[in-house]
């Protein structure tokens, strides 16, 4: 998954004749994470995750065009700061968002270079040390949605308004924009990436992934019973 | 000649008024020029305790005057650079500054209701950043809205342009005050003397820290921002967005 949008986001982001980026998940869920089944034998692998994420999330916000996220259902863990290097998100009011990782021993630093800017940091330290998840109508009062749609059907076809409405906007303005805006909050800045990236990296040990594996087992006891 | 901008002090509150409300008090050169003078002024005067910002007539101020981008494209660098210093010193007078917007705040406009302290409009105005449609590009102002109200706010606001209502704006923290309409003059002017009973020593000490902390933001910065505006505006795509709007 992450080398196909590597791979799309690089031919998108040279095509001059695209101005806005549409970003979302088929089915019930925008994106729920890692693939937690793959990293379950093997604890370096979620370490790689973390370095291929940290790449996504600053692909995305220097991408550009403007890249607009449709969130329904989860968008939790990696899928959430997947939400937060978007410039506009569409959120449903029954979606669940957050980052409830510490209890499996990982830490999200990795997202802190877009979440902070997007949600400022006061509400970014309660996000990732809380690791609560939250709704869409908490995410637009955060300030990590920009719209909200009462339903997950809503979403798709308010994102798709959203982008019209984009697009009709100037391309060359919208890219100078964009641009000066990625400046003015450090988003070029590869060194508020990379430290935080490493950081989460670090906590990807064999204890991170036996913690894992016990609350994948305790999950699908609950299952069950 | 008009008195394009005129200051009016009383109780040590300084009213400093754009007044071309034929134009909604659209940023001419001639606006940009009497602010700064009036600022001049403002700022010499150890006497006042506040400023507010207010506009004449219906409208705060409807931004940039585009009709001067399209007669004189080159003009519009001196003008957004005039702009950028008038935002700047506005942010680094040592008194509280409050805007006070009825009608309308666009573009520039509301730029300068961003770089104020305090804010005051009511629901029904319309506020916002159309730039982005018209092929321009709101660098000027995208350093104060980014300290006003968060960068993915400022991010989310200036890509998708368009306008807001005051109430959206106040529930962004755009405006930091809502008054009815038709009472926003008299909000404005009851906050100024709540903010007047303040120690001026210990007002001029919070606001440069805050100024501090926020990041005050270099000439270098914000004359950058303006030459990158100004870039947008004399190019081909903001001068046929333009035409458009001013022919239809």
């Amino acid at each position: 998954m992450f080398d196909a949008l590597a791979e799309k986001l690089k031919t998108i982001r040279s095509d001059s004749g695209i101005h806005v980026v549409l970003l979302c998940g088929r089915g019930e869920a925008f994106c729920s994470g890692f693939d937690i089944t793959a990293a379950l034998d093997d604890h370096a692998l979620l370490g790689q995750f973390i370095e291929r994420l940290s790449l996504l999330l600053r692909t995305l916000r220097r991408l550009p065009q403007v890249v607009v996220a449709a969130v329904q259902g989860a968008a939790i863990a990696g899928g959430c700061a997947i939400v937060s290097a978007c410039d506009l998100v569409v959120v449903s009011a029954t979606a669940r968002l957050g980052y409830p990782v510490h209890r499996i021993g990982l830490s999200p630093a990795v997202t802190i270079a877009t979440l902070q800017q997007a949600i400022g940091p006061g509400a970014a330290r309660a996000t990732l040390l809380g690791g609560q998840l939250f709704d869409g109508a908490n995410a637009c009062r955060i300030g990590l949605a920009a719209r909200l749609c009462p339903d997950d059907a809503s979403v798709h076809t308010e994102a798709i308004r959203l982008c019209r409405s984009i697009a009709a906007h100037g391309p060359q303005a919208l890219r100078a924009t964009k641009r000066w805006l990625n400046e003015l909050d450090g988003s070029l800045d590869d060194e508020r990436f990379d430290r935080p990236a490493q950081d989460s990296a670090a906590t990807c040990t064999e204890e991170a992934r036996a913690m894992l594996a016990r609350q994948v087992r305790k999950n699908l006891d609950g299952q069950h019973s | 000649m008009p008195d394009l901008a005129h200051t009016t002090i009383a109780d040590s509150i300084a009213t400093l008024t754009m007044n071309r409300p034929e134009a909604r008090n659209a940023l001419s050169a001639g606006l940009i020029d009497a602010l700064a003078q009036a600022l001049e002024r403002i700022e010499a005067d150890a006497s006042l305790r506040v400023v507010i910002l207010a506009g004449a007539g219906k409208a705060f101020c409807a931004g940039m005057d585009v009709k001067a981008v399209i007669e004189d494209p080159s003009g519009m660098r001196g003008m957004l650079l005039g702009l950028a210093r008038i935002m700047r010193r506005i942010r680094l007078l040592s008194v509280p500054t409050i805007a006070a917007v009825q009608g309308a705040a666009i573009g520039g406009g509301c730029g300068l209701m961003v770089v104020t302290d305090f804010a005051v409009t009511h629901a029904q105005a319309r506020i916002g950043y159309p730039e982005v449609s018209l092929g321009l590009c709101p660098a000027v102002v995208a350093p104060w809205l980014i300290r006003k109200i968060g960068a993915g706010r400022a991010r989310a606001l200036l890509l998708a342009g368009g306008t807001i209502s005051g109430r959206e704006a106040h529930e962004l923290g755009l405006a930091t005050h809502l008054a009815d309409h038709g009472r926003v003059a008299e909000a404005a002017a009851d906050l100024a003397r709540h903010l007047a009973e303040g120690g001026p020593k210990a007002m001029a000490t919070t606001k440069r820290w805050l100024n501090e902390l926020d990041g005050t933001l270099s000439d270098e910065l914000l004359d950058r921002g303006a030459e990158l505006s100004a870039r947008a505006a004399a190019g081909g795509e903001a001068q046929s967005r333009l035409r458009a709007r001013l022919d239809r």
